[in-house]
């Protein structure tokens, strides 16, 4: 289930993730893994494209390919197959502050009860959530913790900006 | 060279620590986890060994214990059940720098009380 | 020291929070072991031999009085009296309760300390010189960059799942006392000509299975660039360092994988990277680095003559104090004062291991002569940093009455220890009682002190906690068969002048690494030029073979 950061069903989700045999539907929403994706940016296929686009990041996909596509999507998912494999929070960091992507980020995969509140905190504003119980106690972990000392990309006020902060 | 490990080999137990207090624990004849090594189901046969390894993804996925797996032993004559590695005689009796500590200090025998 | 604001107190106390949730959906059974693995081993509970093991952060090797009383406290209502200090400056709990952990924790947190980031694939807890603020060859206080560090490396939610465990050292002294070049990233504060002080950055140390001793990456990082910098460096190594094989995910691979040039170049790319669009979330601002810094000023001092008279008729009239003065005190910065050095090593014991009375003591003593002030050592003993000459000897004797008074700082017996196999889930075999054999052998002080400086250092597996490699002498626990046999290696050294030790010949059994200690030490007193030629110098000069002749002979 997709859960946006307050915890609230994306009503109007209508993505799915494209497997390596299905076809591309350029009139249906519709996730492509990035090397399909940039295939299909090269081929031409997606000039007809009618329907929203997202691409999926892979752990060992290069963030910066998408550098000159943003304006073609709607969606970035970025996928964590393994909980243990943190690159998914390297590539929203470099979406969010390098990049400059400020459309929907989604969290997909292995997502972690407990990694929420970095998976927010590195700039994602969606989450794929399995488990009833993490769907239901989504607000816990997600607000685990009140502050932060560091400002990776969701554009909160630091520890050390409120220590600083004039008058 | 004779191989060391199929004579040891022959007989094995099921250990795991418990999930609240750590202690290491032994799965029992009885059919519940014991404190004490004595207290073993061992198996000897293959088809025993199959029974015993069956119950690993029962305890893993379940609240009781931790980490469980199969270890050798042997038995002395007198019936002793003795842990063959340096490793498990230490975790059956505790460590060998304090013997004031672990269950070398005062074993309870039985079966467990989480509570306790 | 460094004391909390609400912030940090209320990251901690969330932390708490957290984790008893966590405590209470494993034990409901809401989650299974898989899944609450890493919510515990994240803070620092690990599952051993016969029971958890909590890891406590002592945060740059620093505590107060209050800490170090509370931690007796914990030790004696959810241990078992006692606790380990170990080569991460940390001290471990052998034996809590998994349902009494958020309680333990949550004791911590009224004194400012936790368990965050003291394991799992995390920036752990960053070491610095024991002697911060005390030595008079420092730069400034590493401990103000520590804390600044800390703060930044806690929960940092992009790299808290790093392909392995990641350890930073800093010092601010020629002499490395923290074995800078052997960790994941070793931060040395330097002054460039221009007069500013900033950073050299050292990447890619590391003991384990593959020790290589860490390459200088930028000579000088200006201060305000500092964590800038460290975002690109565990960025690279985040996106580039390996997660197929346990053993090769460490950041000393991927340097070594991708060409330290290749490397640089990486991490320079990033670094611009994030200065063109991060910089003013990242910079270290000045304002910052004064809040932190006015934590760690002097203590008031008293102006003092260089001289103690006190002190040196003591030293005239007890000859137990007159050796451990020779050993265990080092200069300090003021007038008057010296760092004294508290032997965890005494006769017979576990190294580093200290009871709850005996850390009651020491925080009453730091309190007493020290401005409260404690430090935890990576060679696994306790420091008093600020303590006159005049007191010296009354402390001493408070210390020698429970065990804490052996004169053999850096000595052949203040050896670093792992807990091995008497306790460790990974041990091959053991460390402890191997190195009380050892103990036991050298146990005549004037013999110990006519050796001269001789570090030994051992561990139970691989995994070299015990930093066997950099030790002079290094003895490293094997399993053969489900038998335990001992390596040794000559003429490692972490310091300034960091060296692995090489294998000397085939491994020892339980019973023979004493005398095989032996036979190294006495090769060397019976080969030694005078007594000025150290060991250590010794083994560079003559190189292994007259120690391999006198351990296997024509074998
Ligand atoms: S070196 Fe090995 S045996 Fe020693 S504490 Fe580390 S993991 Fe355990």
């Amino acid at each position: 289930m997709v859960l946006n950061k307050d915890g609230q069903k994306l009503v109007e989700d209508s993505f799915t993730l494209l497997a390596d045999d299905d076809a591309l539907n350029n009139d249906q929403a519709q996730i492509l893994p990035l090397a399909r994706f940039l295939d299909a940016v090269e081929d031409g296929s997606l000039n007809a494209r009618t329907a929203p686009l997202g691409v999926l990041l892979a752990p060992a996909d290069d963030t910066r390919a998408l550098v000159d596509h943003l304006g073609k999507l709607a969606l970035i998912a970025i996928d964590f197959p393994q909980y243990k494999d943190g690159r998914g929070f390297t590539h929203a960091r470099l979406l969010r502050e390098q990049l400059g992507w400020t459309g929907e980020l989604r969290a997909v995969g292995d997502v972690l009860f407990d990694q929420l509140n970095y998976m927010l905190r590195t700039g994602f504003s969606t989450f794929d959530v399995r488990k009833a119980y993490d769907v239901e106690h989504f607000a816990d972990a997600i607000n685990a913790f009140t502050e932060a000392y560091q400002q990776p990309g969701d554009g909160r006020i630091t520890v050390i900006e409120k220590r600083h902060a004039v008058g | 060279m004779a191989n060391m490990n199929t004579k040891h080999a022959a007989l094995q137990a099921l250990t795991a620590n418990l999930l609240l207090s750590g202690d290491v624990v032994y799965w029992s004849c009885r059919g519940d986890w014991s404190l004490n090594i004595q207290d073993a189901l061992l198996a000897a046969t293959e088809d025993e060994v199959a029974i015993l390894e069956a119950r690993i993804p029962v305890e893993e996925n379940g609240n009781d214990v931790v980490a469980p797996y199969l270890f050798p032993v042997e038995r002395d004559e007198d019936g002793t059940i003795q842990a063959i590695s340096q490793r498990e005689v230490i975790r059956a009796k505790g460590p060998t720098i304090r013997t004031d500590l672990g269950k070398q200090s005062g074993l309870r025998p039985g079966p467990v009380d989480q509570a306790a | 020291m460094y004391q909390y604001d609400q912030f940090d107190n209320g990251l901690v106390s969330e932390r708490v929070d957290q984790f008893r949730g966590q405590v209470e959906r494993r034990t409901a059974g809401n989650v299974l072991e898989e899944e609450f693995r890493p919510h515990r081993l994240m803070n620092g509970l690990y599952l051993q031999l016969h029971a958890y093991m909590l890891r406590v952060a002592v945060p740059y090797g620093t505590l107060n009085g209050g800490q170090m009383r509370m931690l007796a406290d914990c030790a004696r209502k959810y241990d078992k009296g006692y606790g380990h200090f170990t080569t991460r400056q940390n001290i471990q709990f052998n034996w809590p309760r998994l349902d009494d952990v958020s309680e333990l924790l949550k004791d911590l947190s009224e004194v400012e300390m936790h368990a965050i980031q003291t394991s799992g694939n995390c920036i752990r807890n960053i070491t610095t010189d024991q002697y911060a603020g005390a030595t008079p060859d420092e730069v400034e206080d590493p401990r103000i960059t520590g804390e600044v560090l800390r703060q930044w490396s806690t929960f940092h939610p992009e790299f808290s799942f790093l392909p392995r465990k990641f350890k930073i050292a800093i010092t601010a002294t020629e002499n490395d006392r923290a074995a800078m070049r052997f960790h994941d990233i070793g931060i040395e504060i330097v002054k460039n000509d221009a007069g500013d002080i900033g950073y050299a950055v050292w990447v890619g140390g590391g003991q384990g299975r593959t020790p290589v001793i860490a390459k200088k990456l930028n000579s000088f990082v200006p201060r305000q660039d500092l964590i800038c910098y460290l975002e690109a460096v565990l960025r690279t190594y985040n996106m580039l360092g390996r997660r197929d094989n346990l053993y090769k995910a460490r950041i000393k691979i991927t340097v070594n994988e991708t060409g330290v040039e290749e490397f640089t170049r990486l991490v320079d790319e990033e670094f611009a990277a994030v200065k063109q669009h991060a910089y003013e979330q990242f910079r270290l601002r000045d304002e910052e680095f004064s809040r932190v810094a006015a934590f760690f000023s002097d203590p008031a001092y008293e102006s003092l003559a260089a001289t103690s008279s006190t002190f040196e008729d003591a030293k005239a009239k007890d000859t137990r104090f007159a050796a451990w003065a020779a050993t265990n005190i080092a200069p300090h910065k003021v007038p008057g004062y010296a760092i004294a050095n508290i032997s965890l090593k005494p006769a017979g014991g576990i190294p580093g291991d200290a009871t709850s009375e005996q850390m009651d003591l020491v925080a009453d003593l730091a309190d007493r002569y020290s401005f409260s002030d404690i430090r935890v050592t990576h060679e696994q003993n306790l420091v008093l940093p600020h303590v006159k000459f005049d007191d010296l000897y009354a402390l001493w004797q408070a210390l020698d009455h429970i065990d804490l008074g052996t004169a053999n700082l850096g000595l052949v017996t203040d050896m670093i220890v792992c807990p091995g196999l008497d306790y460790c889930n990974l041990a091959n075999a053991r460390s402890i009682p191997v190195g009380q054999m050892i103990d036991a052998r050298f146990a005549d002080l004037n013999r110990q002190h006519d050796i001269g400086e001789l570090k030994v250092k051992i561990s139970g597996c691989i995994n070299a906690c015990g930093h066997h490699h950099v030790g002079h002498i290094g003895i490293l626990g094997v399993d053969k068969k489900g038998t335990e046999y001992y390596q040794i290696t000559l003429g490692g050294s972490a310091d300034e002048n960091a060296a692995v030790g090489k294998i000397v010949g085939r491994a020892f059994g339980y019973d023979e690494v004493a005398d095989a200690v032996e036979t190294v030490v006495t090769t060397y007193v019976n080969g030694r030029d005078s007594k000025e030629e150290t060991f250590l110098s010794y083994v560079g000069r003559v190189g292994l073979g007259p120690f391999k002749e006198a351990l296997y002979g024509s074998e």
